[in-house]
């Protein structure tokens, strides 16, 4: 009876003869076979680097779009101070709920050159930046720092720091109290130290060059942009006058950085489809130096479902060895990436699993020639090492003008 | 071949396993104890090279149990394709092997394998034996294809090393022996599953005189003490004293038969 149990105990019984053979060839031929595993190692901690990449990166624009990344409904920047017609303007505007007069500077620290916003105190306590230690700036002379910023400065919530500006010639400077970290790469908020507005502008006589402006309603941003545009067409306002709003091109900008993410899966497949050609190109190379010994293999009785299994089992082990190499190299990588570079990885147990499962259809679509060409060839082509061709019982194959392998 | 196959029946391994065959073909023409074990009948094999090159022409032999026929001829007459045909290392242009009433041509790929693993032996020129296992297990090989227990193989390994006397070296690799050890050790090897017919393709052709010598009166005693059926191709005339039937080949035919009947 033919079942699926008798192909089971035939399965086995293939597997317990071939085994031993598998084994010693992956002893025997370590070199050819550790390239293999180093193709799969490389595709793995290839793809495990791109997802954790990915994943930390799509945690990162979840937060941005959200739509309290912008501190207002627009922001009103300028390169010199606004002045006080402009604010006077945007609040009489009809349309506007609220102007909040806010400043941005780029001041020398003790950590560094760095751009600090400076910011309506209620706007900071707001839910729009996410802090990961201590609170926002409710004061002058406190300050809030990138979270990336302050690790690599070893700066945390308590210590102090010195800010400088140079201005026609003059040192001016001050000092705050770190009194919380954020998180923020992308967005309006991204890579800018926080303090509040009057105490920035205070402790460096600054100006307002920046306007937050909320609409009266939602559907109103655009009258209040076209308002502002029209401001500075009129020359009403001073010149480098721009406006950032969610649609910004500024802002779309930033949108544009989910385009890496294709880049990236672009990378990740094009290392699986150099790793399966490295594979092919080694098991096939495996196969050519192996011709006589699969024909003493099939003189002596194996059929092609023995062979296949042989050549299979061979590459499975070392694709799982493959595999877990590149687990424990992207581990490592993930590991120093996140401690002594800016980025940020989050590795997944799906991106692992998926990376198991790819890289055995890589190595079974690499396999996928050797073996039909071990099938389809006679003994005797494969005993006296003659060209193999996946159509063996064609007049070109016996001709062996034509190529073959 | 594929393609013609019947229903995939089930790999069985071991003695009276089924072999294969294609689709409404017997595969068994009712063997007789008495009748040849070995048949070629009207072989002949083309080689589609230039303009085509006849390696075996219309070539009929039949092989009788226990008999040691001695295969001569000098080098390219087709005797070596002739062994390849006999032992179904390759298929016949023309023509029909049956070996105890089974006909290749019936026979898928696979069931050929399985008629080589149970019932034919093989020792080749260069020896053949594979580079990553020990002489020991070399010879258990074939013994693990058929399903046989682990003390069966050792003590038949033991059995057929010590009969070629290399149990000394059992564990030794291919590499670590010389071309007469090896050619010993690839003799217990084609011995291995007790194989009706042994064909050996130039077995002494790689060995100096005196190991060339050994191994045919090595293959003669298993011939004399197990009645096992042996067709050995040489180009050296002076083995035909070991011989029941010698078989002289040129340009792929037949020419002469010495000692029986052809």
């Amino acid at each position: 009876m033919v079942g699926p149990g008798s192909n089971l105990r035939a399965n086995w019984e293939r597997l317990r003869v071939v085994r031993p053979l598998a084994l010693r060839s992956l002893r025997t031929r370590w070199t050819g076979n550790g390239l293999i595993a180093l193709a799969v190692a490389l595709s793995v901690t290839v793809f495990i680097l791109f997802s954790a990449y990915f994943a930390a990166t799509q945690q990162a624009v979840a937060r941005r779009v959200k739509p309290l990344d912008l501190p207002g409904d627009l922001v009103v920047r300028s390169t010199a101070p606004l002045g006080g017609g402009v604010l006077t303007a945007l609040a009489r505007q009809a349309d506007v709920r609220t102007v909040r007069p806010a400043v941005s500077a780029r001041l020398l620290t003790t950590f560094g050159e760095t751009d600090v916003l400076g910011l309506d105190p209620a706007l900071l306590a707001s839910n729009q930046v996410t802090l990961t230690a201590g609170r926002a700036p409710a004061a002058a002379g406190e300050i809030m720092l990138p979270a990336e910023t302050a690790a690599r400065a070893g700066l945390k919530p308590g210590d102090v720091v010195g800010l400088s500006r140079v201005a026609d010639g003059q040192v001016t400077g001050a000092q705050a109290v770190v009194v919380g970290l954020g998180q923020s790469r992308f967005g309006y908020f991204a890579g800018q130290a926080l303090m509040a507005a009057d105490g920035l502008m205070t402790a460096f006589a600054l100006e307002p060059n920046v306007a937050v402006v909320q609409a009266d309603e939602a559907d109103n941003v655009f009258k209040v942009q076209r308002f502002v545009e029209n401001l500075t067409g009129s020359g009403a306002a001073t010149a480098g006058l721009r406006v950032v709003t969610a649609r910004s091109p500024e802002t779309m900008a930033r949108s544009l950085v989910g385009g890496v993410f294709s880049s990236g899966r672009l990378a990740v497949l094009l290392a699986y489809i150099f790793a399966t050609l490295g594979v092919l190109n080694v098991i096939l190379l495996s196969f050519l130096q192996r011709k006589r010994p699969l024909g003493v293999l099939k003189a002596l009785g194996f059929d092609n479902d023995d062979l296949q299994a042989y050549l299979l089992l061979e590459g499975t082990l070392m694709a799982v060895i493959g595999l877990l190499a590149g687990m424990i190299a992207s581990g490592v990588l993930i590991r120093a990436f996140n401690r002594y570079t800016a980025s940020s990885f989050l590795a997944s147990a799906g991106s692992v699993v998926t990376a198991a499962v790819l890289s055995l259809a890589l190595l079974y679509v690499a396999s996928w020639l050797p073996i039909t060409l071990t099938r389809r060839a006679s003994v005797n082509a494969l005993l006296q090492n003659r060209r193999v061709y996946l159509d063996s019982t064609s007049a070109c194959a016996q001709c062996g003008r034509c190529g073959g392998f | 071949m594929s393609d013609r196959l019947a229903t995939g029946r089930p790999a069985a391994r071991g003695h009276g396993e089924s072999y294969g065959y294609l689709k409404g073909k017997r595969v068994s023409e009712g063997y007789q104890p008495g009748d040849p074990i070995l048949r070629g009948i009207n072989l002949t094999k083309k080689f589609l090279v230039g303009d085509g090159v006849v390696a075996v022409r219309e070539v009929t032999l039949d092989v009788m149990p226990g008999e040691f026929i001695l295969v001569i001829g000098p080098s390219g007459c087709g005797k070596s394709t002739l062994l390849s045909l006999l032992g179904g290392l390759d298929r016949p242009t023309g023509g029909e092997v049956i070996l105890e009433g089974r006909k290749y041509s019936r026979l898928d790929e696979n069931g050929l394998a399985r008629l080589r693993r149970t019932s034919v032996g093989f020792v080749f020129q260069f020896f053949n034996l594979l580079g990553d296992l020990t002489a020991a297990e070399n010879v258990a090989l074939p013994m693990r294809l058929i399903g046989l227990t682990d003390e069966e193989i050792h003590r038949r390994t033991e059995d057929l090393l010590g009969a070629v006397g290399m149990l000394e070296r059992a564990n030794h690799s291919p590499y670590e022996l010389s071309g007469g050890e090896q050619q010993r050790v690839a003799a217990a090897r084609a011995l291995a599953n007790q194989p009706k017919v042994v064909l050996a393709d130039e077995p002494t052709g790689n060995l100096d005189r005196k190991n060339g010598l050994e191994v045919i009166k090595l293959f003669k005693r298993f011939n004399a003490e197990r009645r096992q059926t042996f067709v050995v191709v040489t180009h050296d005339r002076t083995f035909a004293e070991f011989a029941d039937r010698v078989v002289h080949m040129e340009d792929g035919r037949v020419i002469k038969v010495e000692g029986g009947a052809a």
